[in-house]
């Protein structure tokens, strides 16, 4: 048993963190600043996605015979780990979950199209999982697609679609048949569809932590059926075949890390009035050190998952739990850094004398939908209790 | 980065894990309890582990051990946990390892002993003074070419027991840690009545010559962060033994008709259990990994503590709350259970202290997290 980086490992980290010091030029920081622009879209992200996929980053842990570098999981969660601390918001459902779905399941044909694209950096896609009567329980959606000859005419709509605005396509989980008899989950087919067929238009959703996302209305969206991914009505398997490894990237802790080191550099430079450091009171060591005990957890955790994925027996209950003690963690340790820095931290980055430039104050909004996205934590906990403690479930 | 076991760790676990099933159990547990004084420890089993070799995994080969390493004990020490094996194990191997880092050539038949399980030892570390571990009242004076040493001493396993103490004194505002001999003049041994029934002695020395003085504040720091690291694995097992009784017995308790597992109340519950004892398992992995290496395990070990603490208790007050009346009734096992991990969590400091001595680092700037 070994629970440190090996030293390509170190290394990898190391490049890595030297690479996105460069990669985050102002500039970007400027247009991610925006927070329209703040998980992406914009010119200068497009044109950073597209560096990351000439360097051959986005590839790396994909199969050489796609054209990615084919390394191992722990290197890809080193790399999800930089690029989060970094701050720029990486496009990882397109990376990680559509494209390798895509891989397994699509034409030739499509696979020739897309996944070169996705491997440059050079596609944008939003997810059109979720609807106003299906969040949680996703199975129960309702956007139809009806087979007409060689189309499929598509009507419904989706809510949460981020990054539509900027999307090329749209990975659409639609249902395909209706039959009373047929289990939910057994009717639903997946498509990809350029954004900018006809029939689909959105509107924008302003969110607590400042992050814009949509709602994505489609109205007698015809395409042929060339777009469909996979056999009819086996869409449930794409979309819940990769959710283990979705929520390994959730709950990264690079970025509270890189905010907790800032944190504590604050708490020695600043002093109180009577000399005292902030950080010589004892409840700020005590408070910053809970924090601590905290991350180291979620920090091995993350790195047990990603061993498990390279070993292929990645446990469901332990993907769960780290997505639960994550996402919950982080809420907490926000919460706790911010008590440290006091009023201050309530000044956000648009404010010049924010501190920390207000990162604090922003990570603390944007972190609260990690309990329910990625799957809400009540159904991870039931997943724990099931499959890790056999305990039996209710049926629903 | 490998979180597989070797092929010996694995064998170690499952010789151990049988051993201690065939000679653990309840009844056993209750034959124990009911003698009265000090035989409270269960000899053969201390025997039968020392015959296997189980008890000098990381003693050297030419003193009788196998020349594994910290990693190895605590896989048996972890097993131990699960059935509260009624042995001074925690408290002796510590002591041997000790030994081994600090004695000199003349302990090697000691050392031999104690890895057959000839002989058992026990530390003597704790004060009636909370949280002083590094800077004991009790006092060490040397006269000549030898050392006395003067003070009282709470809570020390198994005191009636063992052959020899690591005794923690000071001299001169400096720490060091002493050999002393159990028969040795102007030693008392009072029991004590601990939670958990197991027995602990309050030491009385007065003028007692120690054996030898086997090194300062580091040999000091060496013993308690090895001792701390071992209760966090023998935490591992206390709590995974409870989570595992408190699953089986919510899936087949039945109220309203269904069993109350099926309660999302009640399935979340032993679901933060499962977070909880998942963290308290790697964090430990990582202390004892790093003292195996050798390496600076410092802050390791007080993340770990920390977690066997928190996790300590909030397993154990989860599991008797969804076991309801059955969990504290002693004709069943889980209150032994809450009582071991409660000597757990508060032994060598709780949480709060060990968050406390995090935090100082921190304000000094001396740690870095990645």
């Amino acid at each position: 048993m070994q629970l440190e980086f090996t030293e390509q490992q170190t290394q990898l980290k190391a490049e890595l963190r030297q690479y996105f010091e460069d990669f985050m030029t102002e500039e970007l920081k400027a247009e991610l600043f925006d927070p329209s622009r703040r998980e992406g879209g914009g010119p200068r992200w497009r044109e950073g996605l597209r560096k990351l996929g000439r360097d051959g980053w986005i590839g790396l842990g994909w199969p050489k015979a796609f054209g990615g570098q084919q390394r191992s999981a722990i290197d890809q969660y080193i790399f999800t780990e930089e690029v989060q601390r970094a701050g720029f918001p990486y496009p990882f459902l397109t990376t990680e979950s559509v494209g390798p779905t895509i891989a397994r399941f699509a034409s030739e044909e499509m696979k020739v199209d897309i996944i070169p694209r996705i491997l440059a950096g050079e596609v944008n896609i939003c997810i059109g999982y979720s609807e106003p009567g299906a969040g949680t329980d996703l199975a129960s959606l309702k956007t139809r697609a009806e087979r007409d000859g060689d189309e499929y005419v598509i009507n419904g709509q989706k809510i949460f679609t981020s990054l539509a605005e900027s999307s090329d396509y749209v990975w659409l989980a639609a249902r395909t048949d209706n039959h009373p008899d047929t289990p939910k989950h057994k009717g639903i087919s997946m498509f990809l569809i350029p954004f900018d067929t006809p029939g689909i238009s959105f509107t924008p959703i302003y969110t607590l932590g400042g992050v814009r996302t949509n709602t994505t209305y489609y109205e007698n969206v015809r395409i042929p059926v060339s777009m469909r991914v996979g056999e009819e009505n086996t869409g449930w398997k794409m979309i819940t075949s990769q959710l283990n490894r979705e929520r390994l990237a959730l709950v990264t802790h690079g970025a509270l890390c890189k905010l907790f080191t800032s944190v504590c550099q604050w708490c020695r430079d600043t002093h109180l009035p009577n000399g005292e450091r902030v950080i010589d009171q004892a409840w700020v060591q005590s408070r910053l050190a809970q924090v601590q005990v905290h991350a180291e957890a979620l920090k091995l955790l993350c790195y047990k998952q990603a061993w498990a994925i390279d070993q292929d027996n990645l446990n469901m209950a332990d993907a769960s739990a780290a997505k639960v003690y994550g996402s919950e963690m982080f809420i907490e340790a926000y919460r706790a850094l911010m008590e440290v820095i006091g009023e201050g931290s309530l000044l956000s980055r648009a404010s010049q004398k924010a501190v920390l430039d207000g990162h604090l104050e922003q990570m603390y909004r944007v972190a609260s939908v990690l309990t329910f996205g990625g799957g809400t934590n009540e159904i991870q906990r039931d997943i724990i209790s099931a499959a890790g403690l056999m305990i039996p479930r209710a049926s629903r | 980065m490998d979180f597989t076991p070797t092929e010996s760790q694995l064998e170690i676990r499952q010789l151990s894990e049988k051993i201690f099933r065939e000679n653990v159990d309840t009844d056993r547990h209750r034959e124990l309890e009911a003698i009265e004084g000090d035989d409270k420890y269960d000899a053969r089993l201390w025997r039968t582990l020392g015959d296997v070799g189980l008890l000098g995994l990381p003693v050297k080969p030419d003193c009788g051990g196998m020349g594994m390493s910290f990693s190895e004990l605590c896989i048996v020490i972890e097993e131990a946990g699960k059935v509260l094996a009624p042995i001074p194990l925690v408290v002796s191997s510590i002591c041997t390892l000790a030994l081994q880092k600090y004695g000199d050539a003349a302990l090697q038949p000691v050392l031999a002993s104690l890895a057959t399980g000839q002989c058992c030892a026990s530390p003597a570390l704790i004060e009636w003074s909370p949280h002083q571990l590094e800077t004991p009242t009790t006092q060490a004076q040397q006269i000549g070419d030898e050392w006395q040493l003067e003070g009282r001493k709470i809570n020390v396993s198994y005191a009636d027991n063992v052959d020899y103490f690591l005794v923690s004194a000071s001299c001169e505002h400096q720490a060091g840690l002493f050999l002393v001999n159990a028969q040795q003049d102007g030693l008392e041994c009072e029991p004590l009545h601990s939670n958990t029934g197991e027995p602990l002695y309050a030491l009385t020395l007065k003028n007692v010559k120690a054996a030898q003085k086997l090194g300062d504040a580091e040999a000091l720091r060496y013993l308690v962060q090895h001792y701390t690291a071992a209760l966090c694995s023998y935490q591992v097992g206390c709590l995974d033994s409870m989570l595992s009784m408190t699953s089986a017995y919510v899936a087949e308790r039945e109220q309203f008709g269904v069993k109350v597992g099926t309660f999302q109340a009640v399935g979340h519950r032993a679901a933060n259990c499962f977070i909880d004892l998942s963290c308290l398992r790697l964090v430990t992995q990582q202390a004892v990994s790093l003292l195996s290496e050798q390496r600076n395990a410092d802050i390791a070990v007080r993340i770990a503590k920390c977690w066997a603490a928190d996790a300590g208790h909030r397993v154990s007050y989860a599991s008797q709350h969804l076991h309801g009346g059955i969990g504290a009734d002693r004709d069943y096992g889980l209150w032994r259970y809450a009582t071991h991990s409660k000597m757990v969590e508060l032994t060598l400091g709780g949480a709060a202290m060990h968050l406390q001595a995090l935090g100082q680092h921190l304000a000094d700037g001396n740690i870095n997290i990645e």
